[in-house]
């Protein structure tokens, strides 16, 4: 015999104890964002996993809680602007756009000084006790590329994407050389 | 048939998956016409494309969609609902057998994982906002370095894709002259 005991969100027949709310998402996200995030470790499950576009999934709170250090490092006056939080059972949709200056290295790329503005449609699962089990993200990061100078404007030429591919190497190389004389990593 | 019901009816979770269905593997475009209002304005992430207002723009980039990946199918893998909001999870498959980003066709299979919110108003939907995987489609047709590249290697890499992106362009001019003339 089997059978199927978890919680489907907005469908449970009982009612969890915990009941997510904007509240409980905009905490665990400032806890998440500070400077020690291991505070957020225990809102996250133990098989908690994050889906991230490109990249593998990322399981366990301290991985992600690293990657958003990772990401602060880089874009230190980074501000999440709040669109829109939609709440379904223990599921909430997150609406944003990040705002930051890409100060230091970021997935590779050194620091460009630029205004990155990256906006994201956040999925976020919670079990019944208020930790996060699921967390699927949608961003624009080709648009974060374009913004960092890194891929070159739309429409633009054969010829032109050579003289952008050359132009955007020499910079990064400047910048590269820059960041780790100043002791970035 | 555009319907009279509340805003806050539990149907319009029924609507949003629907329609995306609809819409990408039935080609129906006239689910646009049924399902979204004459003031609809569209938040595309696509590089370069500015915010659409208005059905005619929505069709137009559908169209375009239709003729970069004929074979063009999608799946849905969750609705989530709040009030007037509908997010559907869900992806883009297809064969680039079309100009796709201003790509020419690499006859490459890719795929789009995307997030849409759509926001209803008496039963039709009124605003549309997408995330989507954009940059891993140009990684799949081989347009953005691999990862870790150094700024040798992305010039390199540039100066290759744009040489095959010049064959590919020739190869796709020649193959729609071909059926000009068969016509």
């Amino acid at each position: 015999m089997t059978t199927n005991d978890s919680p489907v969100s907005g469908t449970a027949a009982v009612r969890p104890a915990f009941t997510l709310t904007r509240e409980h998402i905009l905490m665990v996200s400032d806890l998440s964002w500070s400077e020690d995030n291991s505070r957020a470790l225990k809102w996250y499950a133990p098989d908690y996993r994050c889906h991230l576009p490109g990249r593998p999934v990322l399981v366990g709170g301290r991985q992600f809680l690293d990657t958003l250090s990772m990401v602060r490092n880089a874009k230190p006056d980074v501000k999440i602007d709040w669109h829109d939080i939609m709440i379904d059972g223990n599921t909430a949709v997150l609406h944003v756009t990040f705002r930051g200056h890409h100060l230091g290295n970021l997935f590779g790329i050194p620091p460009t000084g630029r205004l990155l503005e990256i906006g994201e449609i956040i999925i976020e699962k919670y079990d019944d006790e208020g930790r996060m089990v699921e967390f699927r993200q949608e961003g624009d990061y080709a648009g974060m590329l374009s913004q960092m100078g890194i891929v070159p404007p739309p429409g633009t030429g054969p010829l032109g994407m050579i003289v952008h591919s050359v132009k955007t190497a020499v910079r990064l190389t400047v910048l590269d050389r820059r960041n780790r004389k100043a002791g970035g990593r | 048939m555009p319907n009279d019901k509340n805003s806050t009816d539990p149907d319009i979770r029924a609507i949003a998956g629907r329609v995306l269905d609809e819409l990408w593997n039935n080609r129906d475009l006239g689910v646009i016409d049924r399902h979204f209002s004459s003031e609809i304005v569209t938040y595309v992430p696509l590089p370069g494309q500015p915010v659409i207002k208005g059905i005619p723009g929505l069709k137009d980039l559908a169209t375009q969609m239709f003729v970069a990946l004929p074979d063009l199918a999608r799946r849905t893998h969750e609705v989530i609902g709040q009030g007037d909001k509908v997010l559907v999870r869900g992806e883009l498959t297809g064969t680039h057998r079309g100009a796709l980003m201003g790509i020419p066709p690499t006859g490459l299979p890719t795929r789009l994982p995307e997030h849409v919110i759509l926001r209803f108003e008496r039963g039709e939907i009124v605003e549309m906002w997408q995330q989507a995987d954009y940059l891993g489609v140009l990684a799949q047709l081989g347009v953005t370095p691999p990862e870790g590249a150094s700024p040798l290697g992305t010039i390199a890499h540039t100066v290759k894709t744009v040489g095959r992106f010049g064959a590919l362009i020739v190869k796709d001019k020649l193959a729609q002259r071909k059926k000009a003339q068969a016509r």
